[in-house]
């Protein structure tokens, strides 16, 4: 299992490739990709602020993996999120799930993503043409 | 007594400070940090800091059943796990603000 929060985010290939390392029994690997949007409720966006608490944050996602885990049975995640400024087009967080099959790969890293954006502890700010405001995941 | 108090996001803009140190008295509740001390130290923006993380109606914080200030959806922790508004803060705490969470 790995969560980080990183000014860089690690390459995505070497990642993936520890990640099937994992097991033998690996029959898929789910990949999510989070991007920055170039357009925010119809403005156009700049670029993103992010800030993270440097300990409860990764806690919190590694928490998440270890939940899924029980849950779906997968064999293994991973998760890192970027802090600091990232531009439009640039990627901002990489998830990934091992398990061995597609079904709950694909279930894990649904929930696994949706529950990092409600629980872990990062904030975003959105710099648009016509301002900037802190976006919260209510 | 000292506590530090770390801030983030729109809280760590508004008031302009990651994080700060407090020299409390004794039997001090984390309510009274954040409705009194905190708000104290930084005058400027007290109203905004009220508003901000409590429920408010015509700048009166709004009570629960209980008499109990009620938070807007920011967490306080404090050594990373959640405490009452009633807890008495200790030497050495860490009080973390933190506003509604953005991510991913």
């Amino acid at each position: 299992m790995r969560a980080k929060v990183c000014d860089r985010l690690d390459d995505l290939e070497s990642l993936i490739d520890n990640l099937r390392k994992a097991s033998d029994e690996i029959g898929a690997i789910t990949v999510f990709i989070g991007v920055i949007r170039g357009v925010s409720k119809g403005c156009k966006v700049k670029q993103l602020e992010y800030e993270a608490h440097e300990t409860l944050a990764p806690e919190t996602m590694q928490k998440i993996i270890e939940d899924l885990k029980s849950k779906y049975g997968i064999i293994d995640a991973f998760l890192e999120h970027r802090a600091g400024i990232v531009k439009v087009g640039e990627d901002v967080m990489y998830a990934a799930v091992a398990s061995k099959h597609r079904e709950e790969g694909f279930k894990a890293l649904i929930e696994l993503v949706d529950r990092v954006k409600r629980e872990a502890p990062i904030w975003k700010k959105e710099l648009t043409e016509k301002g900037a405001y802190w976006v919260e995941n209510i | 007594m000292k506590v530090t108090v770390r801030y983030f996001g729109r809280l760590r803009e508004l008031l302009a400070t990651k994080k700060e140190e407090y020299e409390l008295p004794e039997e001090t509740s984390l309510m009274d940090l954040l409705v009194k001390v905190i708000p104290e130290r930084h005058k400027e923006v007290s109203e905004t800091w009220i508003k901000t993380i409590f429920r408010t109606v015509k700048n009166e914080i709004l009570e629960n059943k209980n008499g109990k200030p009620i938070l807007k959806d920011y967490q306080i922790l404090i050594g990373g796990r959640s405490f009452s508004l009633d807890y008495t803060l200790k030497d050495g705490d860490e009080v973390a603000v933190l506003p509604p969470f953005g991510g991913g």
